[in-house]
């Protein structure tokens, strides 16, 4: 192995990282092309461990912290805050990610009109295809089998990058609002809508705004609520349809939101930046996301993430993205210079 | 294991507390691998039921495949009746196969249990996935909760030897005051009841919990476990295995699996008298076929006289040879664990941490110890301490 020899200066790194270090022969360093080779279909589902498939939850940060995405037939519940609607944000995502995929989805509210919750889902970003311009990085040809920027080209589709200030229009979604109807109607629709999943084979999302508010509570009670949850939970196991419900859980008494909690698969809550914070936390943080509970469908280990809190920031006004915390929040001595995860 | 005393004293049972913070799922399939190994290797028809309420039947039978047992062909064989309420849409109120209203779901459920241990002869095992869950079947009247465990464990008459239900229950929902008659009930009929917690410290990727048994043993006052911390862990080859540690420093070395295994033997438990109980700090001396035991002080004597004769201590001639030392560190429901050291470190220790230092070093030999198939019980050594007593 000659130093000499630098196979493809110029050129971006092959689309699958090649088996050795030793330079190939010349003509086939020309067979990478410039860009990697188009998507067929966007790629919507991924598969997990376990023999799982997962789908993406709209934010790319979100799926790492999960382990990948949200499996098939699994519930997320988010826990809310009462200061901070942070919530929504990741719900507009969930549901983003549906129409950007062209899933079916159902979205069952507890405000009064649906619709217009609908209008403020993100579009998907222009610079999804900027990504592979990157690739005119120059990589001399002993790190060619290391996997360097792979992690963008790899997404190819699963999960897309949004802008949120722009909006898209929804295409096939179905509405549902809590306030002044029952559970069985809201039930009938979902089996509605997971027989159509079962017979059109495609992956459905269902989302759930703030199930357990008093509006949802007004015409049933809370053993019906958990009862028809769980139900779900068994529908969306046999069909191919994730859901996410977000949950005020501060509104319910410890033991019953501790029923909830119990009840998902994967367990998030957002929390708006506490007032004393402000200044230890980068400024840009909007809020703390913590990863309670997550997944142990097939497996005894769940994906068990580096830290459980991360802070949720939004760059540039239009994208979101989670970091996991530098400085630990309640650590009031120290200093901006101190990095002490928690 | 714990087991062991489930099997021996009938009905009874464990009780596992969990909390969302903490799951304690690994302790149920831990039992019912056991379990169900143990009613195929013995051939007095025991019966496992598994009611599963959270999770589907892939789900457990996958986990059981990692661990090294089919559930698919136990059930073949009788040895598991599968209950898979969870997939069954009529088991939730809003299907349209669920009974009506006036008709107890959970009297169903238990004919159905009824039905599937119809012809055993030997002891019935029934797990349940999630008692909370139960709960929401009966919309939260909690008194049917209870109405149907006490059948279940009534199913136990004629032949067969007993019931044990091995529970998952969530603590902090019921962490309310009122709610904590329903817990304390539970606790009360259960032998063994496991508690698994988070760590005090947060959350942290390696240490996943801790957890806690306590067990009531004909009666006898309940003992206090050492906290074991509890690491769930996977093997590079796909199969995962819980591995508990006590807290102090554990090694890598330790395979503590197999420590665990090991500590859960049961005894034959005697009186406590506790007059005789010294609260000094020399301890006392137990010899045991040249391991030497020493008790920790505030051991009570007489459970460390009548236990150990369980695997450990027939210690392989290559240990006595090299001159081990036993000595008990702490005390396990039904066992106390023994660690075995080179007795030349433990001349030299003479306060209780230079004994854990010693444990630590050396706790990795208890697995030569447990891979010695030709482990005997030998009851009738005679054992001596050091204040002459026996």
């Amino acid at each position: 192995m000659s130093f000499v020899r630098r196979r493809g200066v110029g050129a971006p790194p092959p689309p699958s990282p090649s088996p050795s270090p030793s330079p190939p022969p010349s003509p086939s360093s020309s067979s990478p092309s410039p860009s990697p080779p188009p998507p067929s279909r966007p790629a919507v589902t991924k598969a997990g461990p376990n023999a799982t498939l997962l789908v993406s939850t709209g934010v790319a940060d979100l799926d790492k912290l999960i382990g990948g995405g949200i499996g098939m037939g699994k519930l997320v519940v988010v826990m809310e805050d009462t200061h901070a609607p942070h919530h929504l944000v990741l719900l507009r995502y969930f549901m983003a990610q549906a129409v950007s995929h062209g899933q079916p989805l159902l979205l069952a509210t507890a405000l009064a009109s649906p619709t217009h919750f609908l209008s403020t889902l993100p579009a998907p970003s222009a610079s999804a295809g900027q990504f592979h311009n990157e690739a005119g990085l120059r990589i001399a040809w002993q790190y060619h089998k290391y996997d360097l920027g792979q992690s963008q080209q790899g997404q190819d589709g699963y999960v897309s990058s949004f802008d949120m200030r722009k909006s898209c229009t929804p295409g096939r979604v179905q509405c549902h609002s809590f306030s002044g109807a029952k559970v069985d109607s809201f039930l009938k629709q979902c089996r509605g809508f997971v027989s159509s999943l079962a017979s059109s084979g495609e992956i459905g999302r269902i989302a759930l705004h703030s199930i357990c508010a008093p509006q949802c509570m007004e015409f049933c009670s809370e053993w019906e609520l958990l009862s028809s949850l769980l139900y779900l939970k068994a529908l969306l196991l046999n069909a191919n349809a994730v859901a996410l419900v977000t949950l005020p859980a501060s509104l319910l008494a410890a033991s019953s939101s501790k029923r909830w909690q119990h009840l998902a698969d994967i367990l998030l809550s957002v929390k708006a930046l506490p007032e004393e914070e402000q200044t230890l936390v980068d400024r840009q943080a909007l809020g703390l996301l913590h990863v309670h509970k997550l997944c142990t469908y097939n497996t005894q280990v769940p994906a068990i993430p580096e830290t459980a809190a991360y802070a949720i920031k939004v760059v540039k006004k239009r994208e979101l993205v989670l970091e996991q915390l530098e400085l630990a929040p309640l650590a009031g001595a120290q200093g901006s210079s101190a990095s002490a995860n928690f | 294991m714990v087991l062991e005393g489930i099997v021996e004293h009938g009905a009874g049972g464990v009780l596992i507390k969990d909390s969302v913070a903490a799951s304690g799922g690994f302790v149920l399939h831990w039992l019912l691998k056991a379990l169900v190994a143990r009613a195929a290797a013995s051939s007095d028809g025991s019966r496992v039921v598994f009611v599963a309420l959270g999770a589907p039947f892939p789900h457990y039978a996958r986990i059981a495949r990692k661990q090294g047992c089919n559930l698919i062909s136990c059930m073949e064989k009788g040895q598991l009746a599968f209950i898979d309420l969870f997939s069954d849409p009529g088991t939730w109120k809003y299907s349209c196969t669920a009974p009506q209203d006036g008709e107890n779901p959970l009297f169903l459920l238990f004919k159905r249990i009824k039905e599937a241990v119809k012809h055993t002869s030997g002891m019935i095992y029934i797990f349940i996935d999630d008692v909370a869950l139960l709960e929401v079947i009966v919309q939260g009247s909690r008194n049917r909760v209870l109405d149907f465990l006490h059948y279940c464990r009534a199913l136990a008459c004629g032949k067969q030897k007993g019931c044990s239900i091995v529970m998952l229950l969530h603590e902090d929902i019921y962490a309310e005051d009122e709610s904590l008659a329903f817990v304390l009930e539970l606790e009360h009929s259960s032998n063994v009841t496991v508690r698994v917690e988070p760590l005090s410290t947060g959350h942290s990727s390696d240490v996943h919990g801790q957890c806690v048994c306590f067990a009531d043993y004909r009666g006898v006052s309940r003992c206090f476990l050492d906290r074991a911390s509890e690491r769930p862990e996977t093997l590079q080859s796909g199969r995962k295995h819980c591995r508990l540690f006590l807290p102090g420093r554990p090694s890598e070395d330790l395979k503590l699996f197999a420590c665990v295994e090991l500590s859960f033997v049961s005894y034959s438990h005697v009186n406590l008298k506790s007059e005789k109980h010294s609260t000094s700090d020399k301890g006392a001396v137990g010899c045991f076929s040249d391991v030497n035991i020493f008790a920790e002080p505030g051991l009570h004597l007489y459970q460390v006289s009548c236990l150990f004769v369980y695997p450990i201590l027939k210690a392989n001639e290559q240990m006595k040879a090299s001159g081990w030392t036993g000595f008990v560190m702490s005390t396990f429901p039904f066992v106390v664990v023994v660690y075995l050291c080179k007795q030349s470190h433990f001349r030299r220790a003479a306060s209780l941490e230079a004994m854990e230092e010693a444990t630590v070093m050396f706790a990795g030999c208890l697995l030569d110890v447990r891979r010695n198939p030709t482990l005997q019980i030998i009851p009738e050594k005679i054992i001596r301490y050091g204040d002459g007593s026996i």
